[in-house]
């Protein structure tokens, strides 16, 4: 995906420093996600997306199926996959909404494994199992992606004990819909006009990986306020492994952002 | 030993006696008695019935005969017409050789979709409209639940009507209906503004 690429090296040289300060940070977000999805459900699920992402008719297709919010679903693929319908993930799910083969697949009536990787056949299932969530926690989308994440054995109904990695799953989902509507940092307008831009034309460059969502996030706040133009992002890859990427739109926008780069401490490898 | 082989004969003896004496119970399971009183009772009100309806139904016809021309008298309709005498006149193909009335009973079977699955949407008391094409516009749906669901809400953005076609089990087409190419077109472009779909030639 990537055009131009940091050395991982780079990472290194502002290491120690952002690390202390994203422990420091530690995202303490005191958003309520169960508050902030509600909200999102009452006020935003109209709000057309910020760019054209990839199968865009196959996600506004399950959404109409199944009576979901466009946008939420491209949320959830942007958090499970960004969009790729090669993912495959250490706990054996696959494609570009995570489907746990064999019984996650199974139980949505996929019986061929290859079936997960046509991204049509993927998001509907995957907006099918989101659906059969929200309707099983009563319209609590909280509930429903943390049940998604985690299986809704796990998760009751009354959302009074929640593992925290599930609390976490939601937020982060969260995390993504802001950038599909338009209203994260790393989303900040380019050269296209909002929502014609195609999303699989930007380009991708990791920085660096950790191990702890957490300190992915505070690498991110922390150098997103050191440099505000900066388009940054992390995405979960596999189990265990979170990169922090560094969007742009094109050579110059790149060059642009090395420059950036430097200039708040992080040194570009060779 | 001797004993018990008495016993078992001199049973077997009494039990013979028992059944020469008293005979052998009539016992027939497969038709209830009839009473032949009640059945010539019945036979003879359905009789009586009929020849009241018939009457009635002369006497209706005679009666319509006098408003209508009578050109037309012998286009009244046959009050009980035979069944091979009523498959004939349904059926135009009715001189086809048989290959051909098989090969478009097949054609019938798959396309419209068959009105025994629940919950197509095709219309059973709508008679099929030969002036009307169907346009299939997205991927087949793997289930009927999905595209039923997909028309619920498509039908309620877009304001037409839709039917779900089963082309065999687990391939489930959603098409519109339309009479020409404009219209083919009009349908296609108003469902692409009002779901962002991105459909070809819309």
């Amino acid at each position: 995906m990537s055009k131009y690429c940091f050395s991982q090296k780079g990472a290194a040289v502002l290491g120690f420093f952002l690390l202390t300060a994203a422990s420091a940070a530690a995202v303490k977000d005191t958003t309520d996600p169960n508050m902030a999805w509600q909200n999102y459900l009452d006020n935003d699920t109209q709000i057309e997306p910020s760019y054209r992402f990839p199968h865009a008719n196959c996600f506004r297709v399950a959404a109409l199926t199944y009576g979901l919010p466009h946008t939420l679903l491209l949320a959830v693929a942007r958090g499970e996959s960004d969009f790729d319908t090669t993912a495959r993930s250490r706990a054996n799910a696959h494609g570009v909404m995570q489907i746990l083969w064999p019984t996650t697949a199974n139980h949505l009536g996929i019986k061929r494994l290859s079936e997960l990787y046509d991204p049509c056949t993927n998001i509907d299932a995957g907006a099918r199992y989101l659906k059969e969530m929200l309707t099983h926690y009563d319209g609590n989308l909280h509930l429903a992606l943390a049940a998604y994440n985690y299986g809704p054995q796990r998760i009751p109904t009354n959302g009074d004990v929640i593992p925290s990695g599930a609390e976490w799953y939601s937020a982060y989902i969260f995390r993504h819909l802001n950038y599909v509507l338009g209203n994260s940092p790393g989303n900040r307008p380019g050269k296209h006009p909002a929502g014609e831009h195609l999303y699989s034309q930007l380009g991708r460059s990791t920085l660096v990986s950790f191990g702890e969502p957490y300190r992915a996030e505070a690498f991110v706040t922390n150098l997103e306020q050191r440099a505000p133009e900066l388009r940054l992002d992390w995405f979960r890859k596999g189990v265990g492994k979170f990169a922090v990427v560094l969007i742009y739109e094109d050579r110059e926008d790149f060059d642009r952002s090395a420059g950036l780069l430097q200039q708040s401490g992080f040194r570009l490898g060779n | 030993m001797i004993r018990i082989l008495g016993f078992l004969v001199g049973s077997a003896a009494s039990i013979g006696m028992m059944l020469l004496l008293l005979g052998v119970p009539d016992i027939n399971l497969s038709k209830p008695p009839i009473d032949d009183a009640a059945s010539a009772s019945v036979s003879q009100t359905i009789e009586a019935v009929a020849a009241d309806l018939e009457a009635v139904a002369v006497e209706t016809i005679e009666a319509a005969s006098e408003f209508v021309d009578d050109e037309f008298v012998d286009d009244l309709p046959t009050i009980y017409p035979p069944a091979e005498e009523q498959a004939a006149s349904n059926s135009e193909d009715a001189d086809l050789p048989a290959e051909e009335l098989i090969s478009d009973t097949s054609q019938i079977a798959s396309f419209p979709p068959d009105p025994s699955e629940p919950g197509t949407a095709t219309a059973i008391d709508d008679p099929p409209d030969n002036d009307l094409r169907w346009h299939s516009f997205w991927n087949p749906f793997r289930s009927e639940i999905a595209a039923n669901g997909f028309v619920g809400q498509l039908e309620k953005v877009t304001g037409l009507d839709y039917r779900v076609v089963k082309i065999k089990t687990g391939v489930y087409e959603v098409t519109f209906a339309y009479e020409n190419d404009t219209e083919r077109r009009t349908k296609l472009t108003q469902i692409a503004s009002a779901t962002g779909l991105e459909l070809p030639e819309s």
